[in-house]
């Protein structure tokens, strides 16, 4: 029996009273508590294609590029009979990094659904709806997964290993010969030189490395924590106050702008003055914050080449073996007695092949 | 308080797979049925168990120490250690918690050649050292100790 009640359509189901087989319930549809957030703005973000090359290995789970170099040089004054200084040649270099794998595995047995009663309905459970849940929670660990890559390769500068045993690379150590520098501090309440100043200046700095290695850049994204973002926005909103506006939005008087991902709204402005956008990430997994709250990441947004390259390896599997790699691997068992089992495997691996096109910004 | 009743623990929230020879020989080879004995209740699956010489029967594992076991009710006759996976009707049947006396009751366990997850076995007030003790002996036995997936607690926004 199905009763329309306001905006729910609810299904009426009878079932046993629980103590007293000869009483009835009325069963309806259930409530989900469960957690179901799925924070994926850096997946979202540093995934883009504009932003992450991805590279399928065929037959190997060694990632090797060549590096080619170019390096100015100025005339010099001569007399007539002379020639000139002689130019230098450039060397390449080969850089090699490994891809290691990672994986979830899932098991669901007959006896699970034995005599068990599907949740919201008087139907039995099936392995089906055990072996949905599980499906979803292996492949939101996939999803978890490569966002906390993305926020270790921003934050960081580092792959993920996530306790494997892949070696570890500390990307602006290993290609450019030193580690990150320490994040630049910027101070909204500063006047020497004031924030906007500071944060234009560091700008210029992504643009002076951009075109360095040949590349344009169309914009900046600053993804900051909420201390750092929330002293961005107040400062924004006291540069419009007395004046005109001059642009749209009216950040005083006019609600923060929000970026829908997934199932969650981030906030967001454009700081005209500044010449970036920022954004605000405040999302945790495993109880820590993937952006501390007075950090903050400037971006490039390139054109003409990726920041990030992301390199997928083969399964090392009778099928797939030598073969180009995929995004990700699943195996499934089915057996009479045992049920289901399933593997989920991903071979990847971030890398920055430009280190420097990131800077860490933290408050004062 | 309103009533309110939580779904039992499934099989494979504990067993992560067993010899296919138990199935594909039909006999029973990595589960067998042991007496349980003890105080207040147990879960019928995936509490750790060891024998005791003194009750003849199995009692919840605490803190005993595993390698003065040197003859028990399994088949094999020393094996010391079990992991419970249903009641005595059979592999995942789990209606109640077991009441527990000095009067055995009888339980489906695991024994030998199998898996279980580390993450299901229902460890109660056992210290971290005597778990690991546990899960030697466990392995001694043929049974592999398959870890848990960390928890992903995720959150949209952390003030």
């Amino acid at each position: 029996m199905t009763t329309e009640m306001n905006q729910f359509d609810i299904t009426k189901q009878l079932v046993a009273a629980q103590g007293n087989g000869f009483q009835l319930n009325d069963m309806t549809t259930q409530v989900n508590m469960g957690n179901m957030a799925q924070p994926s703005l850096l997946t979202a973000i540093m995934g883009a294609a504009s932003v992450t090359g991805k590279e399928y290995l065929d037959g190997t789970n060694i990632f090797e590029y060549d590096e080619t170099n170019y390096t100015p040089a100025t005339m010099n004054g001569k007399d007539f009979s002379q020639k000139g200084k002689r130019l230098s040649t450039d060397k390449p270099r080969n850089r090699f990094f490994e891809v290691g794998s990672k994986g979830i595995s899932l098991n669901v047995s007959p006896k699970d659904v034995n005599r068990r009663r599907r949740p919201g309905s008087t139907e039995h459970l099936a392995l089906e709806d055990i072996l949905n849940e599980q499906i979803m929670k292996a492949e939101g660990a996939v999803a978890f997964e490569e966002e906390l890559e993305s926020a270790q390769i921003l934050t960081q500068g580092t792959n993920r290993t996530a306790g494997g045993p892949t070696p570890s690379y500390d990307f602006h150590d290993d290609i450019l010969g030193s580690s990150r520098p320490a994040a630049t501090t910027i101070n909204f309440a500063g006047t020497a030189p004031v924030a906007s100043t500071a944060i234009r200046n560091q700008t210029k700095v992504l643009r002076n490395r951009a075109a360095k290695y040949g590349l344009q850049v169309t914009g900046f994204d600053v993804i900051a924590g909420d201390d750092f973002f929330n002293a961005a926005y107040e400062y924004e909103k006291k540069i419009s106050i007395a004046r005109d506006l001059r642009q749209q939005l009216d950040l005083v008087s006019q609600a923060v702008p929000v970026l829908v991902n997934g199932s969650f709204q981030y906030d967001n402005f454009d700081s005209p003055v500044s010449g970036v956008r920022y954004i605000n990430y405040s999302a945790s997994l495993a109880g820590s914050k993937l952006i501390a709250d007075d950090a903050a990441y400037l971006i490039p947004r390139l054109s003409g080449d990726v920041l990030v390259r992301k390199v997928y390896a083969p399964a090392q599997t009778t099928t797939y073996v030598n073969t180009v790699a995929q995004e990700l691997y699943a195996w499934f068992y089915q057996d009479e007695f045992e049920g289901v089992t399933g593997f989920y495997e991903q071979n990847s691996l971030m890398t920055l092949p430009r280190p420097d096109l990131i800077i860490s910004l933290v408050l004062a | 308080m309103p009533l309110q009743y939580e779904g039992r623990k499934h099989l494979s929230d504990v067993e992560a797979g067993y010899f296919s020879f138990g199935t594909t020989s039909a006999v029973e080879y990595s589960f067998a049925t042991v007496g349980v004995e003890g105080t207040g209740t147990m879960e019928p699956i995936g509490t750790p168990l060891v024998y005791d010489a003194t009750a003849s029967a199995f009692v919840p594992y605490l803190a005993q120490d595993i390698s003065a076991v040197t003859a028990s009710s399994l088949p094999d006759g020393v094996s010391p250690v079990a992991v419970s996976m249903g009641e005595a009707t059979g592999l995942g049947v789990n209606t109640a918690d077991i009441s527990l006396s000095s009067t055995p009751v009888d339980v489906k366990v695991m024994w030998r050649a199998g898996a279980v997850k580390d993450g299901g076995i229902e460890w109660g007030s056992v210290t971290a050292p005597n778990q690991a003790l546990f899960r030697q002996a466990l392995e001694a036995q043929g049974i592999a100790v398959v870890e848990s997936a960390a928890d992903a607690n995720p959150e949209f926004y952390t003030a």
